[in-house]
């Protein structure tokens, strides 16, 4: 079996999980505080890749990031990066792929916190940074985890994104769900379900192993 | 000496309160605001220490303008630096007691007042507790200890005993007196509770609409002054019993349930649940040693 | 400590003694306005009008009405200071022979009367 597409698949998921979580956190806590005008504008903007088809996505992005395009030459003729069909380019799409599953449970949990929280700390004269690294994140510990495996099981597991800009070139951006689609195309169903196994299982173990940790799952089914 | 002069338009669930306020309180004081939930109290803290923002007006610190909406002064509200006890605690569940006292400590700041407060507020066994596991009455020694480590000028309350029992509170009443006088604060207190109010506060405002309506010093205040009267107590009317002609009021007073008997023209004015004064000439009670 | 005597709008006078001083309570001025209270409990009744005995407030009245209870009895009577509520036992009425508009005398003690600026 190629174990490439494994490889490739879980160097995107952590590499997009990681650029995820650095700028959800701004995100998500400015979403949570503010009571800008804009913010229904910008929160349906975080929450758009949920509901859109993964094509649609791919396709915009796809068309923007073109060496053809003003953009796309941009990126190419300036910083010298080629967004289409290249691993960066999956790492982006993935990140605003992923994008809602990091922000809202990070959102969440900074919103169910009491807003007494802060104020107490700011009239202790700390800073909003110093807050929101020592009171406020170590608080919402549970959100922070389901942030994390949310959008790293949901970058495991994304095909129509990667397939519209990454297309399937071995090593650079053939991800497992791609290679499980060429296998089942070539009619080759062990090497497919060798895939498919790996990854049912390992998402199987991730999710697990986060229900476990949080403890709401066992603690509500046991009353 | 603290000058506040606030205007702002609040939004609550009765609608729209247009507050409208304006305070003095001397240095060193004891100060309570009064009045009814909704009447701008909480608000007017927030104002005070820069968690809300004025539409309009000034606040002036001794010699330092905290707000001047004219000016463009708005001092940010760490640099406020006051002591203000929620009503929640807002306890930090991450940390332990200590931590949550280690947190409120300025840069440079010298930790030895750690350990006088954890000392002073008798915390030292509970010091490596988490919030979670402190009983109502401990959490708010930790909160009010907290509050206490920046070494603030100014100290404020919020309810901060209502949630507790009255034998918790009587004690914390005390403490807070304590601390009131330990390190010269100048407080500003909300309470319901007149018993509290008349033990603690020099000055009473009561606020009703965003209104300053009446202010005294706490005595003066809720009209104990107007008897010569020295035996006089206020409390809370717990039950009306009709007995032959008379009444017997049960009234409590601090944690002690005492009897009152009234004549039926002043029992028809009282409900369970009035705050009321007992009073008796200094020349009747008998007093024996225990 | 002092002794105050307060005259009521009638003309009865009033004698009371108080642990305050004029130092120690402005209210306390020759001409100042002042209330006085006394508990219905406190009030004695008597029909004799000269009595040699160590209670400084005295008025007449009569009985307008009277309440009967089992221990207690509760009189109300008008007399020059307006209406005036006592509280004696039922046993001292019935000794007494008290009945409605008979004519009798109030007593309070001045350690029991107090001064209301």
């Amino acid at each position: 079996m190629d174990w490439q597409p494994l490889v490739l698949t879980f160097k995107l998921a952590v590499v997009t999980t990681a650029i995820l979580f650095v700028i959800s956190i701004p995100i998500a806590n400015w979403l949570s505080s503010t009571r800008s005008k804009i913010r229904p504008v910008l929160e349906t903007l975080v929450s758009m890749p949920l509901v859109l088809p993964p094509t649609v996505l791919g396709f915009y992005m796809l068309v923007a990031f073109s060496p053809e395009n003003a953009f796309g030459s941009w990126l190419n003729e300036w910083l010298g990066i080629r967004l289409i069909f290249s691993f960066e380019g999956l790492v982006v799409a993935s990140v605003i792929y992923s994008l809602p599953f990091m922000v809202q449970p990070i959102q969440a949990g900074l919103s169910s916190l009491p807003s007494t929280l802060k104020e107490a700390s700011y009239t202790m004269g700390k800073s909003k940074m110093t807050t929101l690294l020592k009171i406020l994140l170590p608080n919402i510990k549970p959100s922070l985890l389901t942030g994390i495996v949310l959008s790293f099981a949901h970058t495991v597991g994304e095909f129509g994104v990667v397939l519209m800009i990454g297309g399937n070139m071995p090593g650079k951006t053939k991800v497992a769900s791609i290679a499980i689609y060429d296998e089942v195309e070539a009619l080759n169903y062990a090497a497919a379900n060798s895939y498919s196994l790996i990854l049912f299982s390992v998402t199987f173990v991730i999710l697990l192993l986060v229900y476990l940790t949080n403890g709401g799952y066992f603690k509500r089914f046991a009353q | 000496m603290i000058r506040l002069n606030l205007k702002k338009t609040l939004k609550s669930a009765g609608g729209i309160m247009a507050l409208d306020l304006q305070l003095t309180i001397e240095k060193g004081q004891f100060v309570t605001l009064f009045g009814e939930s909704g009447a701008g109290k909480t608000s007017t803290l927030r104002m005070l220490s820069g968690l809300l923002k004025p539409d309009s007006g000034t606040i002036k610190v001794g010699e330092t303008t905290w707000f001047d909406s004219h000016k463009n002064i708005d001092l940010k509200t760490q640099l406020r630096k006051v002591g203000y006890v929620f009503q929640d605690y807002a306890l930090f569940p991450n940390m332990s007691v200590r931590q949550n006292l280690e947190y409120a400590l300025q840069k440079n700041q010298d930790r030895t007042i750690i350990g006088e407060l954890l000392e002073f507020a008798e915390l030292g066994e509970l010091e490596q507790r988490k919030p979670e596991t402190l009983s109502g009455g401990q959490k708010q020694r930790v909160a009010l200890a907290r509050a206490l480590v920046q070494r603030p000028e100014i100290l404020i309350l919020d309810e901060p005993l209502s949630a507790l029992d009255l034998k918790m509170r009587i004690k914390l009443q005390e403490y807070l007196l304590r601390v009131h006088k330990k390190y010269k604060l100048t407080t500003i207190l909300v309470s319901h509770d007149i018993g509290e109010i008349v033990k603690l506060s020099d000055c009473v405002f009561e606020l009703q609409n965003g209104r300053v309506i009446k202010k005294g010093t706490a005595a003066d205040f809720f009209g104990l002054n107007k008897t010569s009267a020295k035996f006089r107590f206020s409390g809370e009317v717990l039950k009306i019993e009709k007995e032959d002609v008379i009444y017997v009021i049960s009234v409590l007073i601090g944690n002690d349930i005492i009897k009152v008997v009234s004549d039926r023209t002043e029992a028809n004015d009282l409900r369970v649940g009035d705050q009321v004064l007992v009073a008796s000439k200094a020349f009747n009670p008998i007093i024996q040693k225990l | 400590m002092s002794i105050v005597c307060v005259q009521v709008d009638s003309g009865e006078k009033f004698m009371s003694v108080v642990i305050d001083t004029p130092e120690s309570a402005p209210y306390m001025i020759k001409g100042n306005k002042v209330n006085v209270l006394f508990k219905e409990m406190e009030v004695a009744v008597t029909t004799q009008k000269e009595l040699d005995i160590s209670i400084e407030n005295r008025i007449t009245g009569n009985i307008t009405s009277m309440e009967e209870g089992v221990l207690l009895s509760r009189l109300v009577l008008e007399t020059t200071i307006g209406e005036v509520i006592a509280i004696i036992s039922t046993m001292s009425v019935k000794q007494m022979g008290l009945v409605e508009k008979m004519n009798v005398m109030i007593m309070v003690k001045l350690n029991e009367i107090i001064l209301a600026p």
